[in-house]
């Protein structure tokens, strides 16, 4: 995959990726939990409530690579315009390993967490790239 | 049972060492958290739920074994629980004493009153969970999250406890919660009943307060709220349960 040389901007369609760990799984959704961010050291002692939160543009990786990385994990999928739209702030953050990466910045309160979650597609690797069994005559 | 008299655990057979927990230390400074936070004590206060009980052996050969809420000792040389009961009357008074007089001594609840074994039975499937949200190292969320601390977990308990005894009070069905950990270190717990939901936060640094979200209105309304500690929590259950 090419990548432009800088930061990509990043638009309200496009399609966000966080890495949702087995634990923050609830009847095939999402658990708030999983949004509920750790804010830097500094503002610990301010307030519990993130920052910023990492995840990764879709378009600039595969959802193969993303589920594939962390055995076990799912795929909580959100649109850019949702956080937009929370008045949360989000930029593409290219990492060494990992161009994709980006953040979504600012204050996640309890109920935004909450939506999120709730907008939020969960995809597990078996439902994407389970085998297809031959049919049986 | 006489109130006072002693509670007599048989011994019992160890069938495989796979019973034992892999992380004991964790497991026993846990409940040594649940113990010294007074919850077994406080809430199941009953003589007939206290044993103490006076390990004898070898300390090299000591093992513990973690059965749902009690915490047993056992002696890996003749592979049977040792347990010597004191020949004192127990009270509540010398049991915390028992407890804090040294490592070989403990204080052990065990499930003689029916409101225990509710109490077990209510506990049970969230502290499978709470032990393997335990055991999570740091960045276990690839996202370089903290570990839960063992007293995050008691404290957990502690306000699940405060749960069931006002459910149990007003006889209503004891709803299980979904436990989740957040990556800062700490615990989230979150009910439904009906088309309410409550989401209650027990952060990790004891500088922080209890936070609460209620959920209602086809879920469209949010409420946030805090409270100082676990015994605070009933107006936002009575919110749940009955309003």
């Amino acid at each position: 995959m090419k990548h432009s040389s800088g930061p990509e901007k990043i638009s309200d369609e496009d399609g966000l990726y966080r890495g949702i760990h087995p634990l923050w799984i609830k009847n095939k959704g999402i658990t708030s939990a999983a949004f509920k961010q750790r804010p830097p050291l500094d503002l610990r002692s301010v307030s519990r409530h993130s920052l910023d939160l990492s995840v990764d543009i879709a378009r600039l990786t595969s959802l193969e690579k993303v589920l594939s990385s962390h055995p076990g994990y799912g795929v909580g999928i959100i649109t850019a315009s949702f956080f937009l739209n929370l008045k949360l702030v989000v930029y593409h953050a290219p990492e060494p390993c990992n161009y994709a990466h980006a953040i979504v910045f600012g204050r996640i309160t309890d109920t935004m967490a909450r939506k999120i979650a709730r907008s939020a597609r969960l995809l597990m690797y078996e439902e994407v790239f389970s085998p297809v069994l031959p049919q049986s005559q | 049972m006489e109130p006072g008299s002693f509670v007599i655990v048989e011994p019992r057979k160890k069938t495989s060492i796979s019973q034992w927990t892999e992380n004991f230390v964790n497991d026993v400074s846990l409940h040594s958290s649940v113990l010294v936070a007074n919850v077994a004590l406080r809430q199941l206060g009953t003589l007939e739920n206290i044993v103490v009980g006076t390990f004898s052996g070898r300390a090299s050969v000591h093992s513990y074994k973690i059965e749902n809420f009690g915490l047993r000792l056992v002696n890996n040389a003749n592979n049977v629980y040792t347990y010597t009961i004191p020949q004192a009357k127990l009270t509540i008074e010398n049991a915390i004493l028992a407890h804090a007089s040294g490592q070989n001594t403990w204080v052990v609840p065990t499930w003689k009153d029916p409101k225990f074994v509710l109490l077990s039975e209510y506990l049970t499937p969230i502290w499978v969970r709470l032990k393997e949200i335990m055991k999570l190292p740091s960045n276990w969320d690839s996202f370089d999250a903290e570990p839960i601390s063992p007293q995050t977990v008691a404290k957990t308990i502690e306000l699940l406890i405060e749960v069931f005894e006002m459910e149990y009070r007003l006889g209503y069905e004891r709803i299980i919660p979904f436990v989740a950990p957040c990556s800062d270190g700490s615990v989230q717990i979150e009910w439904e009943v009906g088309k309410k939901e409550l989401e209650v936060v027990i952060p990790s640094s004891e500088n922080e307060k209890i936070s609460l979200l209620r959920v209602s209105g086809e879920g469209k309304e949010f409420k946030e709220s805090t409270i100082n500690s676990p015994e605070e929590i009933s107006e936002y259950l009575s919110w749940l349960l009955i309003e």
